[in-house]
């Protein structure tokens, strides 16, 4: 727990040292807190004022620590919003499909890595390398490609891109994540529309970051089998699918949660290849306009934000961890 | 958990099972095992190739700069890969005398790939140099002195290891400014706190080893252990991670080029050709799937022999 | 007939660029209620010997002869078939009770379902909490002080003692005609070695199991067991009742090892070592496998390999012993 605020705050102390290389001076600083292009001296002379924008550097860190946890981000230069009303816009429309693909990920890794790991240097060890392997090393931007021209321009059963039918009129915005908000509305055409949308964007993602569950997972039932409480499992006179289910699998998918939290940081940089690809206006998205129009405030609190969700997931994961290791949890 | 592992070594407990099932004997070196492993060789066949001609390409364009003559950097390919836009063959299908197609400028895919293998390779080995270099001697030094430094050097590490390579590689090369050298210290910035990992994961168990209390009670300095002893001895289990981690480094390379970001046009780059010729895709299939096929046959035989190094070194090959 | 018998055992490893053969034509007969050591240095191949014995070796060996358990060839068994042997059948404890027990299930789980497998396969129904008063009594049996607690324990939060006592009652439930321990005290404290060979002997006597007790303690061997087997180099080089072979070893090999035992008062006289290490199986010597320790070898231990020869009533592989 310590840990992680410490790990948080030197994240928030990295991005300001970042903003401060690039915005050196008060005024320059000031812009951009007031977004736009036209400015008067007295404007920036008031928001220097009013953010103490001339403290010394201490003193700026500890008002932008303050400022990062109120969600104060600054303007941003092309939609002349406030980032943080544009990043509460656009984290849930990732965060939902990135969190769907990771259970399937994970599922595929778990099922893939156990197969592989108990016919370890046999046929479905080699076919399961194999597959891993490409999808792996394949560009995202490649994958991602593929799977839109076989199912949406040849196979035609799914919609290349947007997030649902832009004909269909979006129900209202209460939780911010569309389909637990057209769920709520009971806006079931819609919801239809939405998950129909995802299935392509969930694919790739989970397609392009399984292979390392598996490959954990793999290492993972290897070392397991090796243990003596195994054979000893065996000596019961239990079938090897009992052995499995009982003794080998609740041991290797200890490391697999560890491994998730990791995956949650691939799947989210995976993200900004292929919300573009297939046009899903998330955080992603977001962040590809950023650097194009090279608006470096939206592009910063971007960063935080996702360091801050991975370090949440991080913590989750030692949470979990204890609840499934009972060795760490009375440690 | 260390107390029990102590006593176990104290008792001597030997399992003589394992002392010929599991280990790899230790007088074959590793690489007598990779040149007699058919995944490992390919890999292995397939770097060399892409390291020798990275080698040649790039010399050819560097004495090209110097002689202020560019034509000696594409005097080995079948075309200019520079050539100015030519509207007569434009997103030509491959041919005998285009083997991979045209692009819409009327450029050689081939010859434009070729052409720019020498920017991946140097962008992969010197990004992971240097984080090797970098990130290995914090990372030792942090574990060797251990106290509030490695408690420091950890957090730090944590807070970048946090932010996905990719995002944190966009954030920065977008502040650094445009090109191809602004990537190269992005990436190197990404990368570094991995390696600081490893490094104090491999100090911290070194540390105690008898030669080198010996040599601490000889009082010879921490300088002198550090870059005598632990640094030598931690390197192996880095060396098989790395060989994965030059495939990685590509790929998040060619997803920044695709994404726009790094070298510039008209310079060829596989990503961003990809990325260009992927509105054309799939009737001109030609202009992003070979790029793109070069990016995965480059990475995945860095993957082949990165984890064929990584079963030698923790001794799961016989598995 | 007798309850287990052994033919022509033979083990191969499958290592990069090769394989290596660690067990050589091992013949054994096991009768009903027999109690034999196992003895032998680390690396002689006799936790091979156990681990072929219930089809557990690791998967790149390979096991060639036959292993006969009441008549059924268990080498010839396809592997989903080998389960009904392994439980009721054979029971086989570990050498390393750190890593015996499942650390993330409690003691209690894991004790009560080798109890429903012993149910399951003689077709009885047994309620929950006669279960539980079963694991409760052999728990006793096998002295575990606190039962009850340490029912509810993780194996991170026991002993090593109390690990091997456990896993003794578990082999207990599942009444087993024959016990493999692979030395299950080398782990341990020599006060509580002492205890746990006692309890497994006195175990054996109250239960009528055959005991093969696996060891490279010369001084064990001979508390526990009523014939001894000399393991080197994969080959048996003697094997005989236990009083006999401690009398007067017949092998030279068995004779280095009582005359390195240290007996009674050694401090005026020097203790005798066994020169040298035993082999490695990547690189055994020719003729016979102990030429290179032996002080009475002469040519021919280095031409040609010895049989096992029958010498006053035990076996010993030597040409010394074969008139």
């Amino acid at each position: 727990m310590v840990n992680a605020v410490i790990t948080l705050i030197m994240l928030v102390f990295i991005v300001f040292l970042l903003v401060h290389i690039i915005l050196p001076t008060p005024q320059a600083m000031a812009k951009v807190y007031i977004g736009g292009t036209h400015f008067t001296q007295a404007e920036i002379n008031a928001i220097i004022e009013q953010y103490g924008l001339n403290k010394p550097l201490y003193v700026q860190f500890l008002n932008y620590l303050i400022n990062v946890f109120h969600g104060n981000f600054g303007i941003d230069t092309l939609y002349k919003v406030p980032v943080m009303y544009l990043l509460g816009k656009f984290i849930p429309i990732t965060l939902e499909f990135v969190i769907i693909a990771i259970i399937l990920q994970v599922l595929l890794g778990i099922f893939t890595g156990s197969v592989a790991g108990m016919w370890r240097n046999r046929v479905p060890d080699w076919v399961i390398k194999a597959l891993y392997l490409i999808t792996w090393a394949m560009p995202v931007f490649l994958l991602a490609t593929l799977l839109q021209f076989a199912f949406a321009y040849y196979a035609k059963v799914l919609p290349p891109f947007n997030i649902a039918n832009p004909l269909m009129i979006p129900p209202k915005t209460i939780t911010g994540f569309p389909l637990i908000d057209a769920a709520i509305e009971g806006d079931w055409p819609y919801f239809d529309s939405l998950l129909q949308h995802m299935v392509l964007p969930v694919l790739a993602i989970a397609f392009a970051g399984f292979g390392i569950t598996t490959r954990i997972m793999r290492a993972s039932t290897i070392d397991v089998l090796d243990k003596d409480y195994v054979k000893l499992s065996y000596m019961k006179g239990l079938s090897s699918w009992q052995v499995f289910r009982k003794t080998v699998l609740r041991n290797s998918l200890i490391p697999i949660i560890t491994l998730t939290a990791l995956t949650f940081g691939f799947a989210i940089a995976g993200a900004v290849v292929i919300e573009e690809i297939f046009i899903y206006k998330g955080m992603g998205f977001y962040l590809y306009q950023s650097t194009v129009s090279l608006d470096y405030v939206a592009i910063l609190s971007t960063t935080l934000i996702v360091g801050i969700s991975v370090i949440i997931a991080n913590f989750i994961a030692d949470i979990l961890y204890a609840v499934v290791d009972p060795r760490v949890r009375l440690e | 958990m260390k107390a029990v592992d102590l006593l176990k070594k104290a008792i001597g407990i030997r399992k003589d099972v394992d002392s010929f099932s599991k280990r790899v004997p230790e007088n074959v070196s590793i690489w007598y095992y990779v040149i007699h492993d058919p995944q490992a060789l390919i890999g292995l066949i397939i770097i060399a190739l892409f390291i020798v001609w990275s080698i040649v390409e790039g010399s050819l364009q560097i004495i090209g700069g110097y002689l202020k003559d560019p034509a000696l950097g594409w005097i080995l390919l079948p075309h200019n890969p520079l050539a100015p836009p030519n509207a007569a063959l434009s997103l030509k299908p491959p041919s005998l005398s285009y083997l991979f197609g045209t692009n819409l400028e009327g450029e050689d895919i081939l010859s434009r790939i070729l052409y720019a293998a020498p920017k991946d390779a140097t962008a992969a080995f010197l990004v992971v140099g240097l984080a090797i270099l970098f990130g290995g001697l914090l990372g030792t030094v942090a574990g060797y002195f251990g106290g509030w430094l490695d408690e420091a050097l950890m957090r730090i590490t944590d807070a970048f290891l946090a932010i996905p390579g990719l995002i944190l590689a966009i954030a920065l090369s977008i502040l650094i400014g445009p090109g191809y050298y602004s990537v190269l210290i992005a990436l190197t910035i990404v990368w570094w706190p991995i390696y600081a990992r490893l490094f104090r994961g491999q100090t911290l168990t070194i540390k105690y080893r008898g030669y080198v209390e010996v040599s601490r009670l000889f009082g010879e300095s921490s300088l002198k252990i550090i870059f005598k002893h632990v640094f030598p001895n931690a390197i192996d289990p880095v060396v098989a991670y790395a060989a994965l981690d030059f495939g990685t480094v590509i790929l998040t390379y060619s997803t920044l080029a695709f994404l726009g970001i790094g070298v510039q046009p008209p310079y060829p780059e596989w990503g961003a050709m990809a990325s260009n010729g992927l509105s054309f895709f799939p009737g001109v299939w030609w202009y992003t799937l070979f790029p793109s096929l070069t990016i995965l046959l480059v990475v995945i035989s860095f993957i082949l022999l990165g984890d064929r190094l990584q079963d030698i070194i923790s001794g799961r090959l016989t598995y | 007939m007798p309850q287990l018998e052994i033919r022509d055992l033979e083990v191969y490893y499958k290592v990069p660029f090769g394989t290596i053969k660690t067990l050589f034509g091992i013949q054994l007969d096991v009768e009903k209620g027999d109690s034999i050591g196992i003895v032998g240095e680390s690396g002689s191949g006799k936790s091979t010997l156990g681990l072929s014995i219930v089809r557990l070796l690791p998967p790149n060996a390979i096991a060639r002869g036959h292993i006969f358990f009441n008549g059924t060839d268990l080498l010839a068994l396809p592997a989903s078939k080998m389960k009904d042997y392994r439980g009721t059948g054979i029971f086989m404890i570990m050498q390393d009770p750190f890593n015996s027990l499942n650390p993330v299930k409690k003691v209690r789980e894991q004790l009560i379902e080798a109890l429903r497998i012993k149910y399951l396969r003689r077709n009885e129904r047994v309620p929950e909490e006669s279960l539980y008063d079963e694991v409760l009594k052999k728990l006793k049996d096998v002295k575990l002080p606190d039962p009850e607690t340490i029912m509810d324990r993780y194996p991170h939060q026991l002993s090593g003692g109390q690990i091997q006592r456990i896993v003794i009652a578990m082999g207990l439930l599942l009444e087993p005609s024959i016990l493999i321990a692979d030395e299950p005290t080398s782990a341990l404290d020599v006060s509580v070695q002492a205890q746990i060979i006692a309890l497994i002997k006195e175990l054996q006597d109250k239960y009528k199991m055959s005991l093969l007790f696996i060891t490279h303690d010369l001084s064990v061997a001979y508390a526990v067991s009523e014939k001894l087997l000399i393991l080197y180099g994969g080959r048996i080089l003697e094997f005989g009742n236990t009083e006999d072979v401690m009398n007067s070893p017949a092998h030279p090999y068995t004779e280095g090892l009582l005359k390195s035992f240290p007996r009674g008062n050694y401090r005026d006289g020097k203790l005798y070592t066994l020169q040298g290490a035993p082999p490695l199986f990547t690189d055994l010597p020719n003729g016979c496998v102990f030429n290179p320790r032996c002080p009475y070898a002469f040519d021919r231990c280095y031409q040609e390999e010895p049989g096992l020869y029958d010498y006053m009533g035990r076996k010993v592989r030597c040409f010394l012993r074969h008139e």
